[in-house]
């Protein structure tokens, strides 16, 4: 197995002086194909400024990210926007739809961003939707979703252009039961049948079930959880 | 391509016609305000052009027929009809005053002419007929609806009194309006009988305007000759150092009320959805596509409001011919251009600041809650 995400004594500090907080502390973890790795830990304890290190969203104070054998953390301000629309998917919590768009709009758009032809990037999303049951809501305003339904179309958008790494911010918690579980289905199947590396951020205990690394993170710092745990 | 842009403007279509209409009302200040002068500029330019002479002969320093006042002996037009190449030569009394309707006192300018030589009548008889005989008048057509005066009703102008047997238009100057009386009845009314303002001069082949100058002011005392075209040139300049800064100032205002209008919609529309902006950022949507985005918002505004004023202004002209008739519109198919090329480069101006707030957003609020 390759190694997709690769992390390397990462550490972030916000504020200076006695009003520094050190959100993330010389962490490093790798994640292959295939791999889901699963990040908790309490409120404020760095793990989504970890995934928004990952995501290229934030710049480390020191240390390397490597995405599929790139080092993102290397790369320009400039060039970063391509390596998220490439190479990372993501989901978020609260869904981050664009609400004066249709479902199929939703995910079409990110494949005509990376170029695809408007017809073509339809085509796409429309198959990819109907594989997520979503067939029979394509033309539906995301508004009038429920919310099971909103974070399927956000792993459409996620994975219509076929990234290596899908980052995940608590996927479930805005979801019911029922929901939650569907989600964790598609999470296992983006990983093992995709062959992709997924990371979760999540306080939802439910999400070890399908989770082959689990780390907890607290003051920063990161160490791994053995299954037995 | 998904019209991101004109779906965001859409998702609420009460703001955004309420935001078009607003534009559209700007657009309309600044056509209407362009039509209404450029309408002053044509009535400016009308009774020299439609005058059927090419040349004027006026008193020495005379320039137009507004600000300046030329006065020349009266019963030259034989002397001058001598002249080599004058095929004819009319009399014409220009002459502002009140005259009486009813018991109103209407301030126009009245054009004596002489109805034989045909030099110096209204050309658009738009109802009724043109003067055949003494004691006849024709009206501008927005004076006559604007004062309910119908054909055959009778007027005062000095101390005679005419029957109305026509309307004319294009003699409608925004500030007054033309009457038309014959010069024997102009000379009477006004007691004028050794004076008049100008000789027309309607002349055949090629004829040189310095010889004809120079032989003119060799018959008649402090008189020299211009060409209609100056007479225009010099009415239209009166009204251009008079109306054009005030025209100017309200055009700015205009752009200026049109740009904060796209400006405060674009920027609330962006603010809105600064985290939808913020996704796309996060999904690795590039800033030159989120400026495209976020311009093209604003051209749509524009563009809709551009359409909007110019229905508008179809309006108010429709209006404005019925209710306030002295109001006339002229406005070239170039300056619709002008005014949309205008309201595009508001929409790029009224942009820059939604394009800063685009820069600002951090895509990483995504992972807010």
């Amino acid at each position: 197995m390759n190694s997709l995400v690769e992390v390397k004594n990462i550490s972030k500090t916000f504020g200076s002086g006695h009003t520094a907080v050190k959100a993330v502390d010389n962490v490093s973890f790798s994640v292959k194909d295939g791999e889901i790795a699963l990040i908790m830990g309490p409120s404020g304890s760095g793990k989504t400024t970890l995934l928004t290190i990952i995501g290229t969203l934030l710049s480390p104070d020191s240390g390397s990210v490597f995405i599929n054998g790139l080092e993102v953390t290397a790369l320009s301000k400039r060039k970063l926007p391509d390596v998220r629309l490439k190479k990372i998917g993501f989901i978020f919590q609260s869904f981050n739809l664009l609400s004066s768009l249709n479902v199929l709009e939703n995910v079409a758009i990110v494949l005509e961003l990376m170029g695809t032809r408007s017809r073509k990037a339809k085509q796409q999303a429309q198959k990819l939707l109907e594989e997520l049951g979503l067939g029979n809501r394509l033309k539906y305003n995301v508004a009038n979703l429920s919310g099971g339904e909103k974070q399927r179309v956000s792993i459409a958008r996620a994975l219509v252009t076929n990234p290596a790494v899908v980052l995940a911010d608590e996927p479930t918690a805005n979801l019911d039961s029922k929901s939650g579980h569907k989600v964790m289905e598609l999470l296992r199947n983006i990983a093992k049948q995709e062959g992709k590396g997924v990371i979760i951020v999540t306080h939802d205990m439910r999400l070890k079930d399908i989770a082959d690394k689990t780390f907890w993170i607290e003051d920063g710092k990161l160490r791994e959880h053995s299954p037995l745990q | 391509m998904i019209p991101l842009a004109r779906r965001n403007l859409l998702a609420e279509k009460a703001k955004f016609l309420t935001t078009a209409f607003g534009t559209g009302v700007s657009i309309l200040m600044m056509l209407a305000i362009l039509g209404i002068y450029f309408g002053a500029i044509n009535a400016a330019k009308a009774i020299p052009q439609n005058s059927g002479a090419k040349y004027w002969v006026v008193q020495t320093g005379s320039a137009d027929m507004y600000h300046t006042f030329s006065i020349l002996p009266a019963g030259m037009q034989e002397k001058l009809e001598q002249i080599d190449g004058v095929e004819k030569a009319a009399p014409l009394i220009n002459h502002a005053t009140r005259i009486k309707v009813g018991d109103d006192l209407i301030t126009s300018a009245v054009i004596g002419y002489e109805i034989n030589s045909g030099l110096g009548a209204p050309w658009d008889i738009v109802s009724g007929q043109n003067i055949k005989n003494y004691g006849e008048i024709v009206v501008d057509r927005s004076m006559a609806i604007k004062n309910n005066i119908e054909i055959n009703d009778i007027v005062e102008v000095g101390n005679k009194t005419f029957k109305v047997v026509g309307f004319s238009g294009d003699t409608n100057t925004f500030v007054f309006q033309y009457v038309f009386i014959p010069l024997k009845d102009a000379l009477e009314a006004f007691e004028t009988s050794h004076t008049v303002n100008y000789y027309l001069l309607k002349t055949s082949g090629n004829v040189d305007k310095d010889t004809l100058d120079k032989k003119v002011a060799s018959l008649v005392k402090n008189a020299m000759v211009k060409e209609s075209a100056e007479i225009s040139d010099a009415n239209v300049a009166v009204i251009k150092t008079s109306f054009l800064p005030i025209i100017a100032f309200l055009i700015i205002i205009g752009l200026f009320a049109g740009m904060t209008v796209i400006g405060v919609t674009v920027y609330t529309t962006t603010s809105e959805r600064a985290r939808e902006f913020g996704v796309l950022k996060a999904i690795g949507i590039k800033n030159t596509r989120l400026f495209r985005i976020v311009l093209q918002q604003a051209f749509v505004i524009s563009i809709v409001g551009f359409f909007a004023g110019v229905l508008l202004y179809f309006l108010v002209q429709f209006l404005a011919y019925k209710w306030m008739p002295e109001l006339t519109f002229a406005l070239d198919i170039k300056y619709y251009v002008y005014i949309l090329l205008l309201t595009l480069l508001m929409s790029v101006l009224a942009s820059i600041v939604s394009i800063r707030k685009v820069l600002s957003i951090d895509p990483a609020l995504v992972f807010k809650a």
